[in-house]
């Protein structure tokens, strides 16, 4: 069973490992940016609308031919009044709606036109700056995916390549994509899993991954706590230190060290630098840091799962599944030797 | 490092909720009804022009309807909130208590009965889940086991927000998942930063091992 678990959390984390090192990184990306600048604010300002107009001159709304609405606003776009007729419109502004504009002093339908889009640009702008192109977009719109109307794209040509996005069926500005905003954006679409461009992170390949990933922490934690009951992790730290006589086969040397009795006995021998080769970073999964015990020690399912009964009977055992303590005289053949005394 | 482990769970979790919760959903859209009946525009004898003279500073004005009546909505330059009676210009009164309940029942979607409906005008009494800017309003809990509550401005009479249990539960994945166990509302914490910091070396020394072990089967062998 626990057996089970450690090579569940091994392919789970070759499944999950990079989405899960990108969402990292992008969390941290989204702690430390500046929000304002990352949603493309940096430059952004109030356009004022609002301006006086003879009440009288507002054409009345029965002199119109309206089809049913469920609202009608007053607007005022660069001091001009207007209609806006809601036929029908969703919860949320970029919902799929039925929208248009009047002009409120002739009733006449006044869609807002390019000069309109240009220059409310330009004013929601806080620098002086020259327009490259204008154009009028239908939905899907690559920049801003959850958008289902359509809108002005005003191209300025700014050092930090701000695209202005404003609505056609109302003039209110909805963005400025920057270059900053671009960054942002494009850390949610990898923190999201967005690589569909819904916009959103309601989908199945996140959903699947968010399941993937719980499971990869559970079998991790019930892997932690396994260790820290075998002893192997405490969380206070007490040196106890034993004394154990470690023969090195390839140089054919012997050494006494003194290791930590609460630590695994592959730990412990990298403490005192000697490195027992292994894949798994002492994992008991890999079955490469097998040593060679003198004395009588009880094997794990680890040890009888990675060894071979001829070499268990004649004392290997993993050393990253027993500790220090349980051994006095033992044989390795390291990887790597640094012993100093 | 092992108590990263923590976090990671933590992560995992909130995560999932959130990502496999429909935001829709969560946001209580599927509380509300949606027929919408169109204004009854024949009825509107008090035009835009006639409030414009009455209110020459009106902003945001808006011609819709409350509880099938044609009304007008608009605020000042001052922010204050004013509510006409599109037939005459009359201002209408403050949402009252049987009104605002009319207003719950005629919004909600199913035929939940009323557990509760209290007026919450200052905010010493502001629930966490509603932003001040929206006060004074009535808070209407129904009967159900996700309580859904809905919150009606007292000058507007419209919902201004909708919370059931579902949301409240997104509030608290949100908070776990961002590491702000105050207001959860500030993504820029310390804690976070260090916590997320460690938890990139640690996944990074996780890739490190898989890679190795998957990538790298070392000629050794395991026997
Ligand atoms: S280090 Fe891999 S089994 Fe011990």
């Amino acid at each position: 069973m626990f057996k089970l678990n450690k090579t569940l959390h091994k392919w789970l984390s070759l499944f999950v490992g990079l989405q899960l090192l990108i969402w990292l990184i992008t969390g941290l990306y989204f702690n430390l940016m500046d929000h304002k600048k990352g949603a493309g604010n940096a430059n952004l300002r109030t356009v004022v609308h609002r301006a006086k107009v003879p009440h009288t001159s507002l054409i009345p709304l029965q002199s119109l031919a309206i089809k049913p609405a469920q609202s009608i606003k007053l607007l005022w776009i660069l001091g001009q009044p207007y209609y806006q007729i809601i036929e029908q419109a969703g919860a949320h502004r970029y919902q799929t709606k039925v929208v248009y504009l009047l002009d409120a002093q002739t009733g006449t339908p006044a869609p807002l036109n390019e000069t309109l889009a240009r220059t409310i640009a330009l004013k929601s702008f806080k620098e002086a700056v020259n327009i490259t192109e204008a154009r009028l977009l239908e939905p899907p719109i690559a920049a801003l995916p959850k958008e289902q109307n359509p809108l002005w794209q005003v191209i300025l040509n700014d050092a930090n390549n701000t695209h202005i996005y404003i609505e056609h069926s109302s003039g209110q500005v909805i963005a400025h994509v920057n270059d900053d905003r671009r960054l942002r954006d494009l850390a949610f679409k990898l923190h999201f899993m967005d690589y569909m461009n819904t916009g959103g992170f309601n989908h199945w390949l996140i959903i699947i991954f968010a399941i993937t990933t719980l499971v990869l922490s559970l079998t991790g934690a019930t892997w932690l706590i396994e260790r820290f009951k075998a002893g192997q992790l405490s969380l206070i730290f007490k040196h106890h230190k034993k004394s154990v006589t470690v023969t090195e086969l390839t140089s054919q040397q012997t050494h006494t060290l003194a290791l930590e009795t609460k630590s695994s006995l592959f730990d412990g021998l990298i403490a005192s630098g000697i490195q027992l080769p292994s894949s798994c970073g002492g994992g008991g999964t890999c079955g490469l840091c097998k040593v060679r015990c003198k004395s009588v020690v009880n094997a794990t399912s680890a040890d009888k799962a990675r060894l071979s009964d001829a070499k268990l009977e004649q004392g290997y055992r993993l050393a990253c599944e027993h500790n220090a303590g349980e051994v006095t005289d033992i044989e390795v053949r390291a990887k790597l030797i640094r012993c100093d005394d | 490092m092992a108590f990263i482990g923590i976090q990671f769970l933590i992560w995992s979790l909130s995560g999932l909720y959130m990502v496999s919760m429909d935001i829709h959903f969560i946001h209580g859209e599927s509380l509300q009804a949606q027929t919408k009946q169109p204004i009854a525009l024949a009825q509107v004898n008090y035009s835009f022009s006639n409030l414009l003279s009455e209110y020459p500073d009106a902003i945001q004005v808006e011609l819709t309807q409350l509880l099938g009546k044609p009304i007008y909505r608009f605020v000042d330059k001052n922010q204050r909130k004013y509510m006409l009676n599109a037939q005459t210009g009359a201002p209408l009164p403050l949402i009252d208590k049987d009104r605002a309940l009319l207003i719950a029942k005629h919004n909600m979607r199913g035929n939940n009965s009323i557990a509760s409906v209290q007026l919450i005008d200052d905010t010493s009494t502001l629930p966490s889940e509603l932003s001040t800017r929206h006060l004074p309003v009535w808070q209407v809990v129904f009967e159900h086991y996700s309580s859904p509550t809905f919150y009606i401005s007292q000058h507007f009479g419209n919902i201004v927000t909708k919370r059931h249990f579902f949301w409240r539960m997104f509030d608290w994945m949100w908070r776990f998942h961002i590491m702000d166990y105050d207001d959860g509302e500030n993504v820029a914490n310390w804690f976070l930063l260090f916590i997320a910091l460690l938890s990139v070396s640690a996944a990074l020394l996780g890739l490190m091992l898989t890679y190795q072990r998957v990538f790298k089967p070392s000629s050794t062998g395991a026997n």
